[in-house]
């Protein structure tokens, strides 16, 4: 527990220093985002130690699709957008989410096939 | 009261949206569909308004920011890989992230969609938490945003490496890569139940993705699609 707190501390301390970096200098990045850097910039750095936020980590990973259904009920709230465009939508993303699909497995394959297989992870 | 009642409503039906997919495995009953499909059927069926669950459940939209930042352990522990194979997996990353972009703009824009509209359904191939950040700072809909994600990610679970393999893709490594760019998150756990392999390079792929769609996404709806 001692791990995980110090973890989620050091988390949303990130967080709050990429939000207000964000709001304090206008950047276009959302400071969540500003955050991720940050800490990868920490980690990287050594100044924090990976075991120190690996078990946060994995936690709030774990929690966050709890955290997208409170944001996605709200879609319900659009009625006119979703009787005016929901076909569109669907069927784009269907068509273009398959699409994405073959065209990075086959770029993939291709850039891939020239290693040798003993180069495994 | 709103408060208790939305956020104990919102953790059960998803413990139990959870438990339903952990027994059957099937893809259509992904816990996060069934769980938003559920809350907004009680939703409407309560007559109660969708602004009263948002204030209710305020504080569990604030955890997505600290969840974003918690994305950078696992890249940071992947960074081995990434670094011996940067080459190919940043081409594979950035021409995958261009060609989500612009086939989502270009068929959206063809059927007269709007900017918000292109600009929130063009992040769909990003994890939903950062795909709704960069959004809300584009002024687009971070809702829309997150559902296109949403598809994609189910999608991906339920007919990804079937698709995958009816199109000739058959390298581990590639079969990962086309799922963790392309549906994210669920995407990789259903790598993870192909292989190893698959599911490695997947955490690559979304954790590659997510960083270059941080970068890039938002200056380039500043300058294209405003």
């Amino acid at each position: 527990m001692g791990r995980t707190g110090l973890g989620l501390a050091v988390i949303t301390g990130c967080f709050l220093a990429g939000d207000f970096a964000k709001r304090r200098l206008g950047l276009i990045l959302p400071g969540s985002v500003l955050g991720l850097f940050l800490l990868l910039g920490l980690l990287g750095a050594r100044i924090i130690r990976y075991e120190w936020v690996e078990e946060a980590s994995r936690l709030l990973i774990f929690v966050l699709p709890t955290c997208f259904v409170t944001l996605y009920v709200m879609a319900g709230a659009e009625r006119t957008l979703w009787r005016e465009w929901g076909a569109v939508i669907a069927g784009t993303l269907t068509l273009t989410v398959v699409l994405l699909w073959i065209f990075t497995g086959r770029l993939a394959q291709r850039l891939l096939r020239p290693t040798t297989r003993t180069n495994k992870p | 009261m709103n408060f208790l009642i939305w956020s104990f409503a919102t953790i059960a039906t998803f413990a139990a949206a959870r438990w339903l997919f952990q027994r059957t495995k099937f893809p259509l009953l992904h816990p996060v569909l069934v769980s938003t499909l559920t809350l907004v059927a009680v939703v409407e069926a309560t007559g109660r308004h969708y602004a009263e669950y948002a204030q209710g459940t305020q504080w569990m939209g604030w955890i997505l920011g600290p969840g974003v930042v918690a994305m950078a352990a696992p890249v940071y522990h992947l960074r081995r890989l990434i670094f011996t194979r940067a080459g190919v997996l940043l081409t594979v990353v950035l021409s995958a992230l261009a060609f989500s972009l612009a086939t989502t703009a270009g068929v959206l824009a063809l059927c007269g969609a709007g900017r918000e509209i292109i600009q929130s359904l063009s992040l769909k191939a990003v994890t939903a938490a950062v795909a709704m950040a960069i959004a809300r700072e584009a002024h687009a809909f971070p809702v829309v945003a997150g559902i296109g994600a949403m598809f994609a990610a189910v999608l991906g679970a339920a007919l990804g490496p079937w698709m995958l393999h009816r199109a000739g893709v058959r390298d581990p490594r590639a079969v990962g890569l086309a799922l963790g760019c392309g549906s994210h998150a669920v995407g990789t756990a259903r790598a993870f139940e192909l292989g190893e392999e698959q599911g490695t390079f997947a955490s690559v792929g979304l954790s590659l993705t997510t960083l270059a769609a941080a970068l890039i996404c938002p200056p380039l709806f500043m300058l294209f699609l405003r």
